[in-house]
């Protein structure tokens, strides 16, 4: 056994943080007692984003679920699940969509991420994308990727070895590879003299049109224990049916919703109009009701900061 | 204590939020030039 140190060992006035977004990993040694804030704001500076108001720390807490961190609150106090060298780890992600990213997002920075996270969920079929329009952004993944075709030392299985269309698109169609790639290559000779961010920006707009993209699913169900999704957007609620993701059945703009509220795994929407009735759903988790409201609150107040003049400027 | 958890946990499960009521009457105090934070959570 070793010697036992003559005093208490000093604890230690600081802990390690790893933080991932969609292009870097950073470490940071944060203060004992420091904020969500403080780590929030560390991680922009540090890559230079401004436009901070779409995102946020990700993480996974002591019981295994996915929270965003609390900023107003000490990270230590979360519930973080650390690993064995107490490393507390976040993903840095988007938690709100812009409404138009041409007209929002002025930042390289902010336009990177967007197109990162799009690419990613589109990709793993988070967002449903017809095969044309995959095909389509795929060019523009790998203008922006590998910059102008060039015909002398373009080398045909490139692409191949590239994660550029959903899988569910590949097994759609009787084509190899080969033929996708072609296809690819068609478009992409086409956006010669593109930079990297017109690409982004280009595949960002067209994904900003599939009908998934910028909504948070919740699964619900009704009085009637009818299974359903709960969508949260930009906008306001929508209600689908469970068979159908992409048309919402019911939709609550922000302007029409008097007050959600929930109660333990009852949740309420009432709307202004006193005709029209309560929408009352249940979720199976406290948790998940919580997370609805915070993105209800976070959303509609980048819906109303739009509006204003002058209220969003870097 | 015991009182004091059960009164603390109702708080945990409950949350409301009227965003009709944020529209129209209250206009948020405008920090001109300085950046905006990203919107707090609010519950507890």
């Amino acid at each position: 056994l070793d010697k036992m140190p003559p005093f208490r060992k000093k604890k230690s006035k600081s802990f390690p943080v790893k933080v991932c977004t969609l292009d870097a990993e950073l470490e940071f040694n944060l203060e004992w007692k420091a904020t969500g804030r403080a780590l929030f704001d560390l991680v922009c500076r540090t890559i230079g984003l401004r436009e901070t108001w779409y995102f946020g720390l990700q993480y996974e807490d002591s019981k295994g679920f996915i929270s965003w961190l609390k900023l107003d609150k000490k990270v230590q106090d979360q519930n973080i699940q650390k690993d064995h060298h107490s490393t507390a780890s976040f993903m840095f992600l988007a938690k709100f969509c812009p409404e138009d990213v041409a007209e929002e997002l002025v930042q390289e920075v902010t336009q990177h991420l967007f197109f990162l996270q799009v690419k990613q969920a589109i990709l793993s079929m988070d967002i449903y994308c017809p095969p044309e329009a995959s095909v389509l952004l795929a060019s523009y993944a790998v203008q922006a990727k590998f910059g102008d075709f060039d015909e002398e030392t373009y080398k045909p299985g490139l692409l191949a070895s590239e994660d550029l269309l959903p899988q569910r698109v590949i097994d759609q169609y009787q084509m190899t590879l080969d033929m996708w790639e072609e296809r690819i290559r068609v478009w992409y000779a086409d956006h010669r003299g593109m930079s990297r961010d017109e690409a982004e920006m280009e595949y960002l707009k067209i994904a900003q049109d599939l009908e998934m993209n910028g909504v948070n699913y919740f699964p619900i169900t009704n009085k009637k224990e009818t299974e359903l999704w709960l969508g949260v957007t930009a906008l306001g609620l929508n209600i689908y049916e469970k068979e159908n993701k992409l048309q919402p059945k019911t939709t609550f703009t922000w302007a029409e919703i008097r007050h959600i509220s929930f109660d333990d795994k009852k949740f309420i929407i009432k709307p202004v109009d006193k005709n029209a009735p309560n929408f009352v759903f249940f979720s199976q988790k406290v948790r998940m009701n919580k997370l609805i409201l915070d993105l209800c609150i976070g959303n509609h107040d980048l819906f109303m900061r739009r509006r204003k003049p002058d209220s969003m400027e870097l | 204590t015991v009182l004091v958890n059960i009164a603390r946990s109702k708080r945990a499960t409950r949350g409301t939020y009227s965003p009709s009521a944020q529209e129209f009457c209250n206009p948020r105090v405008e920090l001109d030039h300085v950046l905006k934070p990203p919107p707090e959570e609010r519950l507890i």
